[in-house]
């Protein structure tokens, strides 16, 4: 993996090139001190840079809230049904190390078992420039492992040297978009130490799980039945908000919709659906599976902590603190993790 | 792009039985004489374009290549336009999904199956498919039961098996007026009772509603079979088929993927499988 450095006034350059030949994606301010992933096309100038957890990751920009599966008409035998799966070339531009975590979470997923087209047609498009961040107080991804981008998860990784940019470069692809679109020069190995140093610096102000990620399935594996999961059962108002903010979650539901102005023709649509919401575990005839706030808090921790970490070795929990910021009875997800590892403790509950 | 999971292939409702007042039994041929190519105990989608699918068990012999049944329950959606359909419609089938019965487990011992209520819908592809290759397996005892003597399905084939030598078959009706039933009454754990079998030599398949489960495994375990010889199907609300969208969940494990098929060496450990 090479390191380039770009000077500082040359990032909108650059930006302005890939905007010829990429749709652009980026993260701008919206009011009320919010952070949004946006397509920007040609307002790519309103772009920011240094900033701090967007509310919801560039998650949907590859799998989005609402996406077509299926188009069909059915006034004739057989019916005429396509799948056409439609991705243009993409740059997202400005995303945060935990985010490429989290996209590299979904790209494991979208190609077990049954690969997802749908999924795979938009990440192969897809540029994916990274930046180093600013966290906030609930960030905690120097605990998670998530401090520096994934290797094998990004192009183009832009850490901020004041003077300059030192750009990391991830792939290929990245090393051609950097090639044809702006001039750079080759690091220096003080440079690329700087860089690293500055990203390591923001794990200082953070808070933590107390925990090494790769030990979470002994932790979780005897936590099943801790009375915390009916104090947060008690508080969970189950509004779902913590699955949709979630870089990782990637559940979904599936629907028939018909064409409002034509009753011959109609789209099977995903839509994001969340194991906090009291009917996802719900089966023909009523019984629910899950159906204890209690329950489903527990199902959302297992999902994060234990099964994912069993089944690809990496945790789904990128250490964001979206799902803290949004959740509205300020149920938290560092504080639980901690409870368990208090307990375990010598001296500690159990 | 064609190699979407989620494009349907089409069958034809080729012939329509009712079993009772709220199921029917579809029995369905693929377009080009395709066969669905399950496994006894596997699940397809559904669906009809413009309402959406529903995962049902496929309720005839993997043999039977040139259509295979479902039986549906009207109970949503797409279970109640399903039932709406006329021979000759066409239906969307995705599938078949997951994982079916392991039949070389079964080779060369006995075979206890336990169905109840639509549990027998999941399972008499599995009878069927064993009676098929009758000498292959031991003893083969079929226990089955529902709510109301109007309520069996596949009535027809009961009495068949009733009167086969090669099968242990037993009926119960949880209840029944005098005049309608002259056959045993009380939950289909109360037949265990009429029942002798060698628990090591026998390998067990349930389906039913949940809370027939708790009560057969207690019976099962009672006796000494080995939670690795207990199959049982685990239904949840399959969705995508293919392992993604997270409705068929039980702890981490995709229903659509490693099940609806699973031993309870497996089940037994999912804290939310017998809930």
């Amino acid at each position: 993996m090479s390191h380039r450095v770009m000077q500082k006034e040359h990032i909108w350059t650059f930006v302005e090139n890939l905007a010829r030949s990429h749709r652009l994606v980026g993260p701008v301010a919206r009011p009320g001190n919010q952070i949004s992933f946006e397509y920007l096309d040609d307002h790519w100038r309103d772009m920011v840079l240094d900033y701090p957890p967007s509310q919801y990751p560039p998650k949907s920009i590859l799998f989005p809230r609402r996406e077509t599966l299926l188009t069909f008409t059915i006034n004739g035998e057989p019916p005429q049904v396509s799948a056409t799966v439609t991705a243009e070339p993409t740059a997202i531009f400005g995303i945060h190390a935990c985010d490429l975590h989290g996209i590299r979470c979904l790209d494991m997923v979208f190609a077990d078992g049954v690969p997802d087209p749908y999924y795979h047609a938009r990440r192969a498009a897809a540029l994916l420039i990274g930046v180093s961040c600013r966290p906030d107080a609930e960030c905690f991804c120097a605990s998670m492992g998530t401090l520096f981008p994934p290797e094998g998860g990004f192009d183009l990784f832009l850490t901020d040297l004041d003077t300059a940019w030192l750009v990391q470069v991830g792939s290929e692809k990245g090393a051609a978009a950097l090639a044809d679109n702006v001039e750079c020069r080759e690091a220096t190995a003080e440079q690329i130490r700087q860089g690293q140093e500055r990203l390591a610096a923001r794990a200082l102000q953070q808070k933590g799980i107390h925990i090494r990620v790769e030990h979470l399935p002994l932790l979780f594996g005897g936590e099943y039945h801790d009375p915390i999961w009916d104090e947060l059962g008690e508080r969970c108002i189950s509004c779902g908000e913590c699955n949709f903010v979630c870089p990782t979650c990637y559940c979904f539901d599936v629907a028939d919709e018909m064409d409002p102005h034509d009753s011959t023709s109609g789209r099977r649509v995903r839509t994001w659906d969340a194991c906090q919401l009291p009917d996802f575990a719900v089966v023909a005839g009523g019984k629910n599976y899950r159906d204890t706030a209690a329950q489903r808090n527990r199902h959302r921790f297992y999902r994060k902590f234990l099964y994912p970490v069993l089944k690809y070795k990496k945790s789904f929990c990128v250490g964001c603190g979206r799902c803290v910021r949004s959740c509205p009875v300020d149920i938290q997800i560092v504080d639980t993790v901690n409870h368990f590892v208090e307990q375990n403790l010598p001296g500690g509950k159990s | 792009m064609t190699d979407s999971p989620y494009v349907p292939r089409w069958a034809t409702i080729r012939h329509i039985r009712r079993e009772t007042p709220s199921v029917k039994r579809l029995e369905l041929e693929l377009d080009n004489g395709q066969a669905l190519g399950h496994q006894s105990g596997q699940f397809v989608e559904a669906g009809i374009l413009g309402l959406g699918e529903a995962p049902f068990s496929v309720s005839s012999s993997p043999r039977r290549t040139d259509s295979f049944d479902l039986v549906i329950r009207s109970v949503g959606t797409v279970s109640e336009k399903l039932h709406g359909l006329k021979t000759g419609d066409r239906i969307g089938i995705r599938g078949p999904f997951g994982h079916g019965f392991e039949l070389a487990r079964f080779r060369n011992r006995d075979v206890l199956v336990v169905a109840s209520e639509m549990g027998l819908a999941t399972l008499r592809s599995l009878v069927h498919e064993l009676l098929e290759e009758r000498l292959l397996y031991g003893r083969l005892m079929v226990l089955v039961s529902a709510p109301t003597p109007e309520q069996l399905l596949f009535k027809d084939e009961l009495a068949e098996w009733t009167n086969r030598r090669d099968i242990d078959f037993y009926v119960t009706v949880d209840r029944a007026l005098d005049r309608e039933w002259s056959g045993h009454i009380g939950v289909v754990t109360t037949l265990f009772q009429q029942l002798q079998f060698d628990p090591k030599q026998t390998v067990t398949a349930i389906s039913g509603p949940p809370v027939m489960y708790k009560y057969a495994l207690l019976e099962l375990l009672g006796r000494g079979v080995a939670p690795a010889s207990i199959f049982l199907t685990m239904e949840r609300r399959m969705r995508c088929g293919v392992g993604k969208c997270g409705h068929c969940q039980i702890n981490n494990v995709y229903v659509c993927q490693r099940g609806p098929v699973l031993s309870y060496a497996d089940a037994g450990k999912l804290e939310e499988a017998f809930v």
